[in-house]
Parts: structure tokens; sequence; C-alpha cells
């Protein structure tokens, strides 16, 4: 099939009423749970997944998808308004969007905010619906090792690239990796880490993992916080929204270079959305011919990195949709979600299910398209939700969770578990290490030991499998590449303390 | 001078996450790991287990210098918020879905200093109601209203 009737079939499901409703749904969702601090797509997704079993898995998709990049709109509104980023991909809008709302210019921060990331979208759903069967039918002769490779990059990019510090990335991802092995091996039938347990022997549920770790563990980090006061904005109308024409001009070109340090940071295995902000941020105060105006409130500092964080959500599906190996928590939810509904993402589901693929594709168009109409008119009401008092607002979303978590699998074991996990990711959050990372590490852990296996056992042993298939060398020379970089960063600060010494005294 | 100080937060989780490391190493050993061309069982956890066991180290001798970070534990929340959840999960089946929730929902408001008597057993009442509604009968989870 060629490109354009692929196009007609995504369009023929993906406008059907089930999945408009969903797209809808989905978005909406998504742009309230990415409003409200705190919760982020990963929560959203897994709150809203226990509802989508009653669904088609197409249509489950379409919603699940909306949630997440609905949220990364969402986001903007409240690192506008309140200078509190609504999911960590938006905390660097707060940089300039705040002083902008604070100098009156809400209005204009949140349409620029709302521009750029529908052209980052847009821009980035032809790039993935163009580069994603190519990568697919070249994973076609992907074995293994290969497999394995990128895995592992995957998880050492993660770990590596991420705000923090490399050694808790890694020790992070390790632990994420041990904790995917509970339950009984697919190979010999024995039970691992299940202390007796029988219901650790399915292995531990995905979605109380997640939610203890980035629900649980949020709210019990941020109660009894005092969240800033909204900004006071009056009433916004649709005139004092309009930009002028210099700052169109402005936010322009930031936009389109945001896009593409977002599509690619975001197809990257193991970085996701929050990094392509912040370097799509950095680049453009690099370049920029007035750096010092960066922080007051200027259009190019919302429209780099809103264009940069959703060009990134929607790009993070390439190596999900055309691989199987998520490149982020977020991702890798989504592929714990797609499994759930009994569809394998990876090369051969392109081949096989291309209405769930094309339909997938085109409805991420149909629902920014729909965001970029609604979001508007919607300020209003994501204003009175966020002046909702967190008091409030956190027993109710702990109650969603408990059910969400019970209505999986219909157990109170997994209730337990999200406990446990809530406070173990407080801890781990409070003292800097990265949840994310672990998350990741447990989606990966089964697939990448039996890949492992696999490729071992073709090559009767022989570890060299992976050095001598040249793809799977290259995803081992980043690999390492990426590991040298922050011990090199070690190495350099330990030579700058040792050296100027009398300069380090004063702290 | 504060450099002297140890920083023992950091330094006993990652003592936890070393002695896991211990700990997932010697349970491969225990499952087995046979060789890399019949990989047993405890293959990946015994060299992940020593991974982490390392990295554990290192991040102990990284942080242990490092300043504290100032935060108090939030102790009311995590207790008010465990008791809550704990009892959700041990009350929904036994005494029914609606007195669960509430019950979650007003303990677990129990984090805030300074909690509203009527407006959290109003918000919890209305919560439980309209989640009885979404999940037992829009969805159709498997969970009696009240319990007789």
């Amino acid at each position: 099939m060629d490109f354009l009737s692929n196009l007609a079939l995504g369009f023929s499901v993906a406008t059907s009423l089930n999945s408009l409703i969903a797209v809808v749904m989905g978005v909406l969702v998504g742009m309230l749970v990415g409003t409200l601090p705190g919760v982020g797509a990963l929560a959203g997704i897994s709150l809203a997944l226990p509802i989508t079993f009653y669904m088609e898995p197409t249509t489950a998709l379409i919603m699940l998808a909306g949630i997440f990049y609905g949220c990364q709109y969402g986001g903007s509104t409240a690192s506008i308004l309140m200078n509190i980023p609504g999911t960590s991909a938006n905390a660097v809008t707060c940089l300039d969007g705040h002083p902008m709302a604070k100098k009156g210019k809400v209005g204009v921060a949140l349409m620029v905010s709302v521009m750029s990331s529908f052209f980052g979208s847009t821009l980035a759903i032809c790039l993935i619906a163009a580069f994603i069967p190519a990568l697919a039918s070249l994973a076609l002769n992907f074995s293994s090792a290969e497999y394995f490779s990128i895995m592992l990059l995957g998880l050492v990019a993660a770990s590596t690239i991420s705000e923090g510090s490399p050694l808790k990335g890694l020790s992070m991802v390790s632990i994420g990796l041990v904790f995917g092995l509970v339950g009984m091996d697919v190979n010999t039938g024995l039970l691992r880490f299940t202390f007796g347990f029988l219901a650790l022997g399915d292995g531990l549920n995905l979605i109380a993992v997640a939610m203890g770790l980035f629900g649980v563990a949020e709210i019990l980090a941020s109660i009894g916080k005092d969240h800033e006061r909204l900004t006071n904005t009056g009433p916004i109308r649709f005139r004092s929204m309009v930009p002028s024409r210099e700052e169109i001009k402005a936010a322009r070109f930031p936009a389109l270079r945001g896009t593409g340090i977002g599509w690619l940071i975001g197809a990257l295995p193991g970085a996701g959305p929050t990094i392509a902000t912040f370097l799509a941020y950095a680049v453009e105060r690099r370049i920029s011919r007035h750096p010092h105006k960066f922080g007051t409130g200027i259009v190019e500092g919302i429209a780099a990195p809103e264009a940069a964080n959703n060009a990134a959500s929607q790009s993070s599906f390439v190596p999900t949709l055309s691989l199987g190996v998520p490149g982020d928590a977020v991702a890798a939810i989504m592929m714990g979600a797609m499994l759930i509904h009994g569809i394998v993402p990876g090369p051969d589901f392109i081949a096989n299910q291309p209405e769930i693929f094309w339909g997938l594709i085109t409805s991420f168009w149909i629902g920014n398209l729909i965001i970029l109409f609604i979001s508007i008119p919607l300020i209003g009401v994501w204003v009175r939700v966020l002046s909702i008092p967190y008091r409030m607002m956190f027993p109710a979303i702990i109650f969603f969770t408990c059910v969400g978590v019970f209505s999986i699998n219909n157990n109170v074991h997994d209730i337990y578990l999200l406990l446990v996990f809530g406070i173990i990711g407080y801890f781990l959050k409070r003292h800097g290490y990265p949840v994310a990372s672990l998350l990741l590490g447990f989606v990966l852990g089964p697939l990448i030991e039996e890949h492992l296996r696999r490729a071992l056992v073709i090559s009767r042993g022989d570890f060299s499998i992976f050095f001598s298939r040249p793809i799977s060398l290259v995803f081992l020379i980043v690999t390492v590449v990426l590991l040298m970089l922050p011990l090199m960063g070690v190495i350099g600060r330990v030579v700058k303390k040792n050296r100027p010494k009398e300069m380090n005294g004063g702290d | 001078m504060q450099v002297s100080r140890v920083n023992w937060p950091e330094l006993g989780i990652a003592t936890v996450i070393a002695c896991l490391g211990i700990a997932v190493t010697y349970s491969g050993w225990i499952y087995g790991i046979g060789t890399a061309r019949h990989m047993g069982p405890g293959f990946v956890p015994f060299w992940l287990g020593l991974a982490i066991a390392v990295l554990g180290i290192a991040i102990a001798i990284k942080t242990i210098r490092q300043a504290c970070a100032e935060e108090p534990f939030p102790i009311r929340p995590t207790i008010a918020v465990s008791a809550g959840i704990v009892a959700w999960a041990a009350l929904a089946r036994s005494l029914g879905f609606l007195p669960a929730s509430f019950v979650l929902m007003t303990i677990s408001s129990m984090a805030e200093a300074r909690p509203r008597p009527l407006e959290v057993v109003l918000t919890a009442a209305i919560l439980s109601g309209a989640g009885y509604l979404l999940f037992v009968k829009v969805l159709g989870i498997n969970l009696p209203a009240i319990n007789r």
C-alpha cells in the first residue's frame, strides 16, 4: 500500500464516531491532568487505563494517546498562570510564560503556547508517519542481538541523560530491571523474588507500580505545601490573545527549531519531552541576538520549549511503535497499555494491523486540531480548576487511584503494592533518584532478559554476537559513550576541585 | 565546618541499594546461573545484583559528604494517606464500595494540618457517590455498594 492509501485508511478509522469520541475524551482528560500540578501524563494514562478495558483496542489507544499529548498542552496553562509546571515537560515554559503573564499579556502567552504546540505536533506527526514505517521495515531484520543492544542503549540513555546524578539513574534502571523480573520465569517456571506470595506469580502490576511511584509519591510530597496563588488575570478576551505581528515573527523560527530539537530528542530511546524543552530553550538563548531578554517574558522563550515538548511527545512513539522498545517512562506505560489490549507493538504490528497503526497516527493529528480549537475557550475552565484547593483535590486523587488499581485485576493486593511503591517513590524522589528510569527498567526487564537469552542461544554462548553485528555494535558504542560522558564529567570536576583551591574556599 | 558532616539519609538509601544488590545476586546464585549458552533463571539477577551493589557503594561514596535535604519528613501525610489506602483495601469487599471510599477520603484528609470537618465529610460523601456511579454502575467493577 502506498502512503496516500494508508493515510486514507487512517482517516477512515480515526473519523469514525467511536474514535472521535475517544479522541475528544482523551484530550480533555489529558488537558485536565496536565493542568493539575503534580499529576502528569503517566498518572493520567494509568488512571484512565481501566476505563479503556471496555473499549475496542483502537479506540482505547486513541484515547490514551490523546491523554498523553493533551497533557503537554494543559501543562503550559499552569506554567503561565501560576508559575507551577503542570507537568515536568512544561517547567521551562514558566521561565518566560509567567513573567509574560505578570506583564498582563496572559492571553498572548497562552496563545503563543497553543500555536507553537500545534505547530510542533503537526510537523512531528508528518515526520513520524514517514519515519516509523521505514524504521519498522529496517527493524524487521533485527535479531535478538540488536534488540538487546538498543534496549541497553535506551536504559543507559534514560539514566545518564536525565536530570540528576547518572549514578542514581543507573541504579534506578537496574533496580527497575530486577522488579521487572519478579514472578514466574518464562523458561523454567521458577518463581523469582515472590517471597512465597502467590499474588506475585504474574509479576508486579505495572499500573500499581506506576501509580505508586508517580501518583501516591507525588501526593505525599505535595500535601501541606502552599501553592502559589493564581495570578489575577482578569477576564481573558479573545482580542487580548491575538499576538502582534512582531510577536508572531519572533516566535516563528524558535518554534521551528524547537520542533526539530523536540522531534529528535523524543525519537531517541531514553530521552523524553522534558529534556527536549530544556535543550530547545538553551539553544534559543544561545543563538539569540538578545539573550539577556530571556526570562523576562518574551515569546521566543515560550514558543521553542512548547513546540519542542509537543513534537517530542509525538515522536516518542517512534521507538515504541516501530521497534516495540519504549523510549521513556510514559511510552513504557503506553506500551503496557497496548500489551494489555493484546496489541504487540513492533515491526510486525504496522504490517499486520495497518488500520490500528494508521488510525492512531491520524488520530494524533485530529486530536491536536481539536485541542487547537477547544483550548482557548476552555482556559476559563482550567483557571477555575486550578483554584480548587489542593486539600480537596488529593483525597479524590487517592480515591480514584485506589479504585483504578483495584479494577485492573479485581484484587486488593495491588492496592498494598501501590502504597508500598508510593512510599518507596517518595523517598527516592526526595533524594534525587529518577523514578521514571526505574519504571522504564521495570517494563524492559523481561524483554531484555529474553533477548539476551535468545541471542546467546543463537551464538552458543558467544558474547561476540553483540559486537559482530554492525547495527548492534553501533548501539553498543553509543551506550559506552553515554556511560563515559558522566565519568569524564566526574574526572573533570575532581581536577577542577584540586587545582584552584583558594577559589573554592569561599563556600 | 560543615564538610565533616555525614549525610545519613543519603548514606542510608545507598546502603539499602547496595544490600538489595547483594541480596539479588545471592538469589541469582540460588536460582541457578547456568552458562551463557543456557542461561539459568539466576543469570540476569546475578549480574544485575552485582551492578546494583557496586552502584550503591559508588553512590554512598559520592553523596556521603553532600549537604542534607532540609525538608522534614511528612510524617502526618504519610500516615494519613497510608491508613486511608489500607482502609479502602481492607473494607471494600467486606463493607462495600461506599463506606470504604468514604473512610478512605476522610482518613486521608487528615493529612492536612488543619482539616475542615464539614468540608471533608461533604467532599468524601459526594465523591463516594459519584465514584460509585462511574466505577460500579457504568464501568461494572465488581463491588457491592454497601454490604449488609
